[in-house]
């Protein structure tokens, strides 16, 4: 057998192994540093009570007697009953996809007319959004509440599916606003070479089949990225919600407000719902995250500047 | 005026009539591009970069909005179309593929989205007719024989390839499909049998659908002629709008790419191509909807040396085959004298000439045309001319020239002189863009009016102060060009009798040039050193310094020449090219 011998590393290959050595040191420990928090909660989950109370400081239960799953159960079934999260689950499903639908829609189509289509005040367009962009969020939402609950006031939508649809349609039509979006999707447009448009326009292409059979496949992989921006934003989102949805319906509620249930000080014994239920409130988030993610770098470079 | 305008109109195929162009900035790109081109012409607009042909181009296709003056396609005015409806397809120099589609898609897009007029036809009874040749005229093993390949081949959309293979319409082939379908079992010896049950099959299937479609044709009333197209009471075809069907696309998108030799290049994506295969792909995507004008802009100047060459010849070979119009825009005056019919040659937005390659090479209107047109360009330089002994001088060079040219060189300056005046005499915009344009063809055009803008508010309040002061001056917005005008006017008038200097050209091939032997005695030659000696292969290009300037002349390369060696040089009066420095014009 010829016995192998071991091939000396070049300067540069050393250095390489090197600097890969310490990047993943590096990377480990902020693995760590952020995974904790998400291991603590996987393993607060399943924790007996008895465990809770007495080995708060460990990850896991203590002893294969203490792991439980009826935190799970409980999420569907509490003291005999549907539990309320579900339903929670669903109101934040379907209104975070409405959402996404419209940012996305908004965001091609206003970027296309600013980039594609000729219009006049475009430029005084455009800093107006910039503008738009100054504004802190936070700014906007006193005046926004104030706007919500004199036209609420006005058309007496106390209660019933008309109260649900309308309250639902301040929390999505207001997040589907956001400009750092549209900046997004107007980068992208921009690099798009202009001859391509302007040859499939001389070819006869109209405005609608240029968007939709050129610039869309195009773009996809910036519109998984403002899907995953948006999907996360929203969400995730807490104030806006809490402030509009206090006094409703516990059933009305999105997942994020109906988790604040278990903070305070007198919902400490429910320590193990609340970690079970984040962990369902995790899944949406990490499905869209597996389908978006390889497009994500993608996306980001592709919005960069026109060369 | 309008007549005139009104009747080129008329004739021409296409009319561009006084193109303007000017930037929202203010600032003038194309002046007055007037141009009438006829059908199948292949015209070259060639130029430095930023003389505006690009921009005539774009105006042409209708991606550049037309700031005056109007373009009529077979009498139809086109400057309101969208660039949709105008009927013409452009290439561009960066080929501007679609990225996400295969080259199939890439030529089949503009069939896709379009609806394209056509002719009525009634498939059934077209169908009929097309079998009954077929059964007729071709022998049956033959017949059989492909029926039963393609039936029992790979592949799908069997029909198609039957409608392929016999050159019939989809309708027709899918019926033969339907009915063999029965017999595709059996063996091809065995169904040689049975020519004449398969025909009656056929047959009885085609008889099913042809009565049926003739009692709904006797009942709506319509005709049709021989090849089965819908006519109105007068005869004419009844002309649809409708979309290609698939298989129309299929077909029509094989046949460009066949030639263009694309074919096995279909399923990829343009980045996977070579730069000449995605430059072949934007013109099959041109070609395949057969507008009525080409517009290329600036096709090869992507591609390496070799390629180009190669491309240059396949566009014209394209042009001869399809004969369709085509404008070409390019800055490689190669380009234009080998592929135009007509060129144009444009400089500073200025028209400087039109004509055919011969005549702008052997008859250049101005010294810009004569010195951008030709590779390597032509040898100009100052002489000094004295119209008493009509002889050119400089130094101890004389070249007389023949009586007749210092008629013509009176007449010139008389005319020039007496222009000038009427010019001065009522200064208007038409006198500043004669002026600007005399200017473009001299070269010393100035972009005086563009002032830089200076940036800060230093800057900002320097500009208030200093418009401030000069607030009850009116300035005169012609001046700098009132001052251009009277300069030249006074150099006119000292021209037409004085001793004055001329611009003399002359092409390097015709430079008579030999190798000076020593103790030989030459006359009439000035004796030269080459200061650069390029070998092309079979000829040489000689730089030499004479009358301060940079000389180039051509020399077969039987003789070896270095810069060591002593160059005997003589023109000719006859190819000596005789500009007027102050207008730029050929006398």
């Amino acid at each position: 057998m010829v016995k192998k011998q071991k091939r000396v590393l070049s300067k540069s290959e050393r250095e390489r192994r090197k600097n890969k050595i310490v990047a993943f040191c590096v990377m480990a420990v902020a693995a760590v540093f952020f995974g904790f928090p998400f291991l603590y909660m996987l393993g607060s989950s399943v924790k007996s009570d008895l465990d809770l109370q007495l080995h708060p400081e460990l990850i896991f239960p203590s002893s294969f007697g203490e792991w439980t799953f009826e935190r799970y159960t409980g999420f569907f079934m509490y003291a005999g009953k549907i539990a309320t999260l579900p339903i929670a689950f669903l109101n934040s499903l379907w209104s975070t996809a409405a959402n996404v639908l419209l940012t996305v829609a908004l965001d091609l189509l206003v970027a296309y007319a600013v980039i594609f289509v000729r219009f006049k005040f475009k430029k005084v367009f455009m800093k107006f959004l910039y503008l738009w962009m100054a504004i802190p969020g936070v700014i906007a939402t006193a005046p926004m509440f104030a706007m919500y609950a004199t036209i609420k006031n006005a058309l007496g939508l106390h209660e019933g599916v008309g109260a649900y649809l309308y309250i639902y349609l301040w929390l999505i039509v207001p997040g589907s606003t956001g400009i750092f979006n549209v900046l997004l999707m107007r980068n992208m447009f921009a690099s798009i070479p202009m001859e391509i448009v302007e040859s499939a326009r001389s070819d006869g292409a109209s405005n609608m089949q240029i968007f939709r059979r050129i610039v869309l496949p195009l773009a996809r992989s910036t519109i998984l990225l403002i899907v995953l921006f948006t999907f996360n934003g929203s969400w995730n989102s807490l104030a806006w919600p809490l402030l509009v949805l206090s006094g409703e319906s516990k059933t009305w509620e999105t997942l994020t407000l109906a988790l604040t249930g278990y903070t305070g000080s007198s919902n400490w014994g429910q320590v193990g719902y609340s970690m079970a239920s984040s962990v369902f409130a995790l899944i949406p988030t990490l499905i869209v995250f597996l389908f978006t993610q390889s497009k994500m770098i993608d996306g980001l470079s592709s919005t960069g500047v026109k060369k | 005026m309008d007549n005139i305008l009104k009747e080129r109109r008329q004739n021409a195929f296409m009319s561009l009539q006084n193109l303007v162009k000017v930037y929202p900035n203010g600032e003038k790109a194309v002046y007055n591009f007037d141009l009438d081109i006829s059908k199948n012409e292949f015209i070259v607009i060639v130029g430095p970069s930023g003389c505006g042909k690009s921009t005539t181009l774009r105006m042409i296709a209708g991606l550049e909005d037309i700031s005056g003056g109007d373009i009529y396609l077979e009498g139809e005015l086109l400057n309101y179309k969208p660039s949709s409806e105008r009927k013409m397809a452009i290439v561009f120099q960066s080929y501007a593929l679609y990225p996400q589609m295969t080259v199939y898609n890439n030529i089949a897009f503009p069939l896709t989205i379009n609806k394209y007029p056509m002719p009525k036809v009634n498939a059934v009874l077209k169908a009929n007719a097309e079998i009954e040749k077929l059964l007729s005229t071709v022998a049956w093993n033959k017949f059989i024989g492909v029926l039963f390949n393609v039936c029992n081949g790979n592949g799908k959309a069997k029909d198609e390839q039957i409608a392929t293979v016999f050159n019939i319409t989809l309708y027709a082939a899918k019926l033969l499909y339907k009915v063999f379908g029965a017999y595709k079992q059996d063996a091809l010896e065995v169904l040689d049998g049975k020519a004449d049950e398969i025909s009656a099959a056929i047959r009885a299937e085609l008889n099913l659908v042809v009565e049926a479609e003739n009692a709904k044709v006797q009942e709506s009333g319509v005709k049709f002629d021989e090849d089965f197209c819908e006519i109105d009471e007068s005869g004419n075809k009844i002309i649809e709008q409708r979309k290609y069907t698939s298989y129309e696309i299929k077909t029509r998108v094989y046949e460009t790419a066949e030639k263009l030799d694309l074919i096995p290049y279909l399923d990829k994506l343009p980045k996977e191509l070579s730069g000449g295969q995605r430059q072949r792909v934007a013109l099959g995507r041109a070609i395949v909807r057969e507008p009525k004008v080409f517009l290329l802009d600036e096709p090869l100047s992507n591609l390496d040396a070799k390629l180009r060459l190669t491309m240059r010849s396949e566009i014209v070979k394209l042009h001869n085959r399809i004969g369709a119009t085509t404008i070409y825009v390019t800055h490689d005056q190669t380009e234009a004298m080998t592929m135009a019919t007509r060129i144009v040659v444009m400089s500073r937005g200025f028209i400087q000439q039109i004509g055919t390659p011969e005549e702008v090479y052997q008859d250049p209107a101005n010294i810009f045309v004569a010195k951008f047109i030709g590779s390597p360009s032509m040898n100009v330089f100052n002489i000094d001319y004295d119209p008493e002994s009509g002889h050119l001088e400089r130094n101890d060079v004389k070249i007389s020239l023949k009586s007749v040219f210092k008629k013509r060189h009176d007449g010139f300056y008389v005319a020039a002189v007496d222009k000038f005046e009427s010019l001065q005499e009522n200064f208007d915009e038409k006198a500043r863009e004669e002026i600007l344009k005399i200017l473009s063809a001299t070269g010393e055009y100035k972009d005086n009016k563009k002032q830089q803008k200076k940036k800060g508010l230093i800057a900002l309040i320097k500009h208030l102060i200093e418009k401030q002061k000069n607030k009850n001056v009116v300035a005169d917005e012609y001046a700098y060009e009132k001052e251009v005008l009277s300069e030249k006017l006074a150099q006119l008038k000292t021209s037409t009798t004085a001793k004055h200097g001329l611009l003399v050209g002359i092409r390097p091939e015709r430079i008579n040039v030999e190798k000076a032997v020593v103790g030989k005695k030459y006359k009439d030659v000035v004796k030269v050193k080459p200061t650069v000696v390029e070998l092309l292969g079979g000829e040489y290009n000689i730089h030499f310094d004479l009358f301060d300037k940079d000389m180039v002349c051509k020399l077969d390369a039987t003789e070896k020449v270095t810069v060591n060696d002593e160059l005997a040089v003589s023109f000719s009066p006859d190819d000596l090219y005789i500009f007027d420095p102050v207008t730029g014009d050929r006398i």
